[in-house]
């Protein structure tokens, strides 16, 4: 009976709507914004990649590119693995920077504040880490981390390759 | 019968409105943020035109020779490009003379090659835009190789 009163509601005895009508108008229109959410969801720009994450992006591709020229230099050259270390010299010095960024800009050691203190100060919240592990068929894969933090988290990208490389003898007489 | 304080035709057409203006806001919306590569930052943007191009080139080049903040890839084949900063720009000079401004706005910037890794070169960047941040990364020459 209320159903059919409020579709006749057009009729000049219906004054106006009740508070039950009320809901159910405010209900319909709820539903109704489920896809507007949506609409509204997809309208919103893409998440802009930070100057940090491009950062670290390109920290990342140093050393990949770093290995990659060592191989073509030296077919059985095999990067190693490190743990997680800095990119620059810190001032307290209890800590070695990352054998992959030790000798850039012509610093032995690693980049220091005195030789390019922009440069360093953009590099001196990353950290590097180089994961290694020998695969089937060959090959060799090497993962690069560099980390960093962010909003308050701790942050990391990755890029990682393939290197051929046959597995070394013990190894193979090991799996056999 | 309790009555209300609307007629359902004004609900109906209070819906329709909000919905309607909704719709049309939402539509702007998305034509106005129509996700691009302009939603990235410009320097970012710039930096990663200039990693695609740099990349491309030492991917086919086998040589690499370094003076002051010049730098040129050599391949057997195709010849030199040269890689130039000066004036607040970075320069390619293709293999027959065609000079390029692949990017501006350089407050400092050099080349770095390495004596123990051969094939490999490093470039830094200082953008004149004190606020932007600075580049580096390292390309290998790969002689045709992936």
């Amino acid at each position: 009976m209320r159903l059919k009163n409020i579709f006749l509601a057009g009729s000049p005895s219906r004054p106006g709507a009740t508070l039950l009508e009320l809901l159910l108008a405010a209900c319909f229109l709820s539903i109704f914004l489920v896809p507007l959410f949506y609409l509204f969801k997809l309208s919103k720009p893409p998440d802009r990649k930070s100057e940090m994450e491009f950062m670290a992006s390109l920290l990342a591709r140093h050393v990949i590119e770093k290995v990659v020229a060592g191989k073509v230099d030296d077919p059985d050259y095999l990067p190693s693995m490190t743990p997680e270390e800095p990119t620059v010299v810190f001032p307290e010095g209890y800590q070695a920077v990352s054998q992959y960024f030790r000798n850039i800009l012509g610093k032995d050691n690693g980049l220091d504040e005195e030789t390019n203190q922009k440069l360093y100060w953009a590099l001196k919240p990353f950290k590097c880490q180089v994961d290694t592990y020998y695969l089937e068929d060959n090959m060799y894969k090497v993962i690069v981390y560099v980390s960093y933090e962010e909003d308050g988290r701790k942050k990391r990208v990755f890029l990682e390759r393939l290197l051929d490389h046959p597995l070394p003898q013990v190894m193979k007489e090991a799996g056999g | 019968m309790k009555k209300g304080f609307f007629s359902i035709e004004s609900l109906l057409i209070f819906m329709f409105v909000t919905m309607l203006g909704i719709t049309v806001y939402s539509v702007y919306q998305f034509i106005g943020t129509n996700p691009s590569s302009e939603d990235i930052p410009d320097l970012i943007s710039a930096y990663q035109n200039l990693v695609e191009k740099i990349n491309a080139d030492a991917r086919f080049s086998g040589e690499i020779a370094m003076q002051d903040n010049t730098l040129t890839l050599s391949n057997a084949g195709k010849g030199a490009i040269t890689y130039n900063i000066t004036g607040g720009n970075m320069t390619r000079t293709d293999s027959v003379g065609d000079i390029q401004i692949i990017f501006k706005g350089i407050q400092m910037g050099g080349f770095s090659i390495y004596e123990k890794t051969k094939g490999l070169f490093s470039l830094w960047l200082i953008p004149s835009d004190t606020l932007g941040m600075p580049f580096f990364t390292s390309f290998a020459v790969r002689k045709g190789k992936r």
